[in-house]
């Protein structure tokens, strides 16, 4: 390596990802979502931002999306702000109309129209499992990576979330953390919950995560490369579901741009016909309740030193506490982690790894070798054993043993 | 800009010959009552972040912002005892700064793992700390403010430099803080002087009418003067020590400490006014000040307010707000005309240029230090304050 960080060719550097940049040329080799299907009526474009980069995303009136450059050809406004007509969008400021491909189609105002010879540049996009995902990368995309076990009837929960931090920060949250940071509120000072055996190794979609607990709990996550998580989790209802079991939930953490990061998230509860009816209604009771207080508006006040993560728990069930806890922690950072003064334990020995299969990637491609084709196999999916309950309510029966 | 240039006293981050200067001082850096035991807050001083934290025997430890381990902000994490663990993974450490705890580890390398930690006291109502290298110096004591009475500390934050603030001079008043009454065009000013002391510089006043005060400047950004009754019938004149810290090279922070020379029953009255009194302000000195600087507002009708009216708004704050923080965030000196008035000024800044340049040069820093006679003083009758004023109304 020679120059100094953030250089072209610094295969260390996995934290940014705009334009020009190693890493981002590695991100952009694969599909990321950038909306939400939901919030995407037909007819209607949206300005996004998606490493350091913005674009427009459009549905066309027959319902497709499309991602096309953010700036007209001709003076360079915002093509968000104009009209979709049909599949095609005209630009607010002189009516230049564009077909998805980026081909300038029409130029109303103009005696003499030169369309053919304008083109802006338009991203392969498709709609997938409630997202809007694009390729954002050269040449031909690879195929969208599907994901058959959420291809199932069942009750999907789509949802987005934003921090103001670095995205490897959230991809870097460890699986030792929850023992302090979403630390149950009735321990005693100085009492946490026990701490899983952890172990990681490399798959075929990058890295599987294990705990595993003293009495013999488990919980198997898997990290695919480069910037997508499945996990299993517990969807809280009010009131509680009887047979709750566990979702399947699926993310992405994208750069909007060095400093900020959206999470896309596909949760997957099994439940069908009448329980999944059942189910719907009771979650939004939830959901109702527990969206009253933004996260990032406590998590700031607690960075703020206004509160201390203690004060947080009165506030459980009006707010989304896993949420504000992480922020804490991951915004707590800093806007991008200072990794050069860190000092990594054996319990960070997973992130050590990912971080080794980052810079082996990146180096790979400033060398113009050959860079691993992850795929997911269908053994590569979170598990949990079945009777567990939490890290933390384990940490619970712990301590009133 | 160099850090050799001893004429920058203005940029106070790590690495600057102002800042390590301004180092070798101990600072105020929070109010003692803002922070009850077992609690910690991220503060900023001079361009840096730390953790400040008072331990549940109520001791203030002042350690570094971030976990050795993964970087998070270690305010965010809990105390417990004297010592602070962080909320991310649990990591503890002791007030030295010394790792003590590394729970989720399986072999734990804690004797190796040492954040900074820096020497704090608590005196007079703040927690000081010594931000700079080597032995600190001893905490410097103001047995004028031990003496019995009544001991209230303020602060506030501005948005500028701590030099625009220190730079303040003796004469600004009769135009600042103008006498409402007077006719249009006409001030009322003192005849001002000043010298170097074994603390720094003394500033004396005298007004045509015989009214007199002495203030002094502590170097490096200590003010020591009498602060008026503000037409209190028992309080006399307060003794009034102020510290003017940066929190970075755009604002600073503002600590004083009051001493009324009242006790028992006395005490209790004037603590009753001064309430009364805050609870009268209902409009926000800095937002009122801001508008007359974004020009939507007019200083008059600031200056003009009578009775209740004034009473609604810390009127000398206004007034100064607007015309340190109207300087710039950084105050441009080399644009300044200094005329005979600013004697003052300009013998603090020689001050402040031959310290910064011996201390480049590894010449011999003078050594401060606050003899019993440097001690503010004001003439019972005070007429140029227009809070004593509105009293009189």
């Amino acid at each position: 390596m020679n120059g100094s960080p953030n250089t072209h060719d610094d295969w260390t550097d996995f934290v940014h990802t705009g334009p020009g940049t190693l890493a981002g040329r590695y991100m952009r080799s694969f599909w990321h979502p950038v909306y939400r299907v939901e919030d995407l009526a037909p007819g209607r474009a949206k300005p996004i931002r998606i490493m350091s980069e913005d674009f427009t995303v459009y549905r066309g009136e027959s319902g497709t999306p499309h991602v096309v450059a953010f700036r007209c050809a001709h003076r360079g406004t915002q093509l968000s702000t104009g009209w979709v007509e049909g599949n095609d969008l005209r630009c607010f400021y002189h009516g230049w109309k564009y077909a998805p491909d980026g081909q300038c189609i029409e130029q109303p105002a103009e005696p003499e129209p030169f369309c053919q010879k304008i083109r802006i540049r338009s991203y392969p996009t498709e709609e997938y499992l409630g997202l809007i995902f694009t390729y954002l990368g050269e040449g031909e995309p690879p195929p969208l990576p599907r994901y058959s076990d959420f291809e199932v009837d069942g009750v999907f929960e789509i949802d987005t979330y934003v921090q103001p931090c670095n995205y490897f920060q959230t991809l870097e949250n460890d699986p030792v953390h929850g023992a302090f940071v979403h630390r149950k509120a009735h321990l005693p000072r100085g009492v946490y919950g026990d701490f899983p055996d952890v172990a990681a190794e490399e798959t075929e979609w990058g890295i599987a995560e294990h705990r595993r607990w003293l009495d013999g709990e488990f919980r198997t996550s898997q990290h695919g490369m480069p910037n997508v998580r499945h996990n299993m989790k517990r969807q809280k209802t009010v009131p509680a579901m009887p047979d709750a079991g566990w979702a399947d939930s699926l993310y992405w953490r994208v750069p909007i741009d060095d400093e900020s990061v959206i999470q896309f998230t596909v949760d997957l509860e099994h439940r069908t016909g009448e329980d999944a009816e059942l189910y719907r209604e009771r979650r939004a009771a939830w959901l109702a309740k527990e969206n009253e207080i933004p996260a990032a508006d406590l998590a700031e006040r607690v960075l703020a030193g206004e509160m201390s993560p203690d004060d947080l728990y009165p506030y459980a069930g009006r707010t989304q506490l896993v949420n504000v806890q992480d922020y804490v922690a991951q915004v707590g950072q800093g806007a991008i982690a200072d990794r050069p003064h860190e000092h990594l334990g054996r319990v960070d020995a997973g992130l050590v790894l990912f971080r080794k299969i980052w810079q082996r990637e990146l180096r790979a491609l400033a060398e113009g070798r050959p860079i691993k084709r992850w795929e997911r196999t269908s053994e590569l999916v979170a598990r949990t054993s079945q009777y567990a309950s939490s890290t933390f309510e384990h940490g619970r029966r712990k301590v009133e043993a | 800009m160099s850090t050799e240039d001893w004429t920058d006293f203005v940029h106070t981050g790590p690495e600057t010959l102002a800042g390590r200067y301004m180092r070798s001082f101990w600072q105020p850096l929070y109010r003692a009552d803002d922070l009850p035991p077992g609690r910690t807050k991220p503060i900023r001083i001079m361009s840096e972040d730390f953790t400040l934290y008072r331990g549940e025997s109520g001791v203030p430890h002042v350690v570094a912002f971030r976990c050795a381990h993964r970087g998070t902000q270690l305010s965010t994490g809990w105390v417990e005892g004297d010592e602070l663990r962080c909320f991310y993974h649990g990591w503890k450490y002791d007030g030295s700064g010394q790792c003590v705890e590394q729970p989720a580890e399986p072999e734990p390398f804690c004797q190796k793992v040492r954040i900074r930690s820096y020497p704090a006291q608590e005196y007079l109502g703040l927690i000081f700390a010594y931000l700079g290298e080597g032995e600190p110096p001893p905490l410097p004591r103001f047995p004028e403010l031990e003496e019995d009475g009544m001991r209230i500390v303020e602060t506030y934050s501005w948005p500028c430099n701590f030099f625009n603030s220190l730079d303040n001079d003796p004469i600004h008043g009769a135009f600042v803080h103008r006498r409402p009454g007077l006719p249009r065009g006409v001030f009322h000013f003192p005849q001002v002087s000043a010298e170097e002391t074994d603390w720094g510089i003394a500033e004396h006043r005298r007004w045509p009418d015989g009214e007199f005060r002495t203030s002094h400047k502590g170097i490096p950004n200590v003010h020591y003067n009498m602060r008026n009754p503000n037409g209190d019938p028992e309080s006399g004149w307060l003794d009034d020590v102020s510290w003017l810290v940066p929190t970075d090279d755009e604002h600073f922070v503002k600590f004083a400490v009051l001493l009324a020379h009242l006790t028992g029953e006395a005490a209790e009255r004037y603590l009753e006014r001064r309430e009364s009194r805050f609870a009268k302000l209902t409009l926000n000195a800095e937002e009122v000040a801001e508008e007359i600087m974004a020009g939507r507002m007019e200083m008059e009708e600031i200056n003009q307010l009578r009775g209740a009216d004034r009473a609604r708004v810390h009127v000398t704050n206004v007034q100064d707000y607007a015309t340190q923080v109207g300087q710039g965030p950084i105050a441009d000196h080399t644009i300044e005309h200094l005329g005979q008035t600013d004697a003052t000024v300009i013998l603090f800044r020689k001050i402040w240029e031959r310290e910064l340049r011996a201390l480049v040069e590894g010449k011999p820093l003078k050594q401060w230090r606050r003899t019993p006679e440097l001690r503010a003083t004001a003439s019972d009758r005070a007429s140029n304050s227009d809070l004593h004023l509105v009293a009189a109304d």
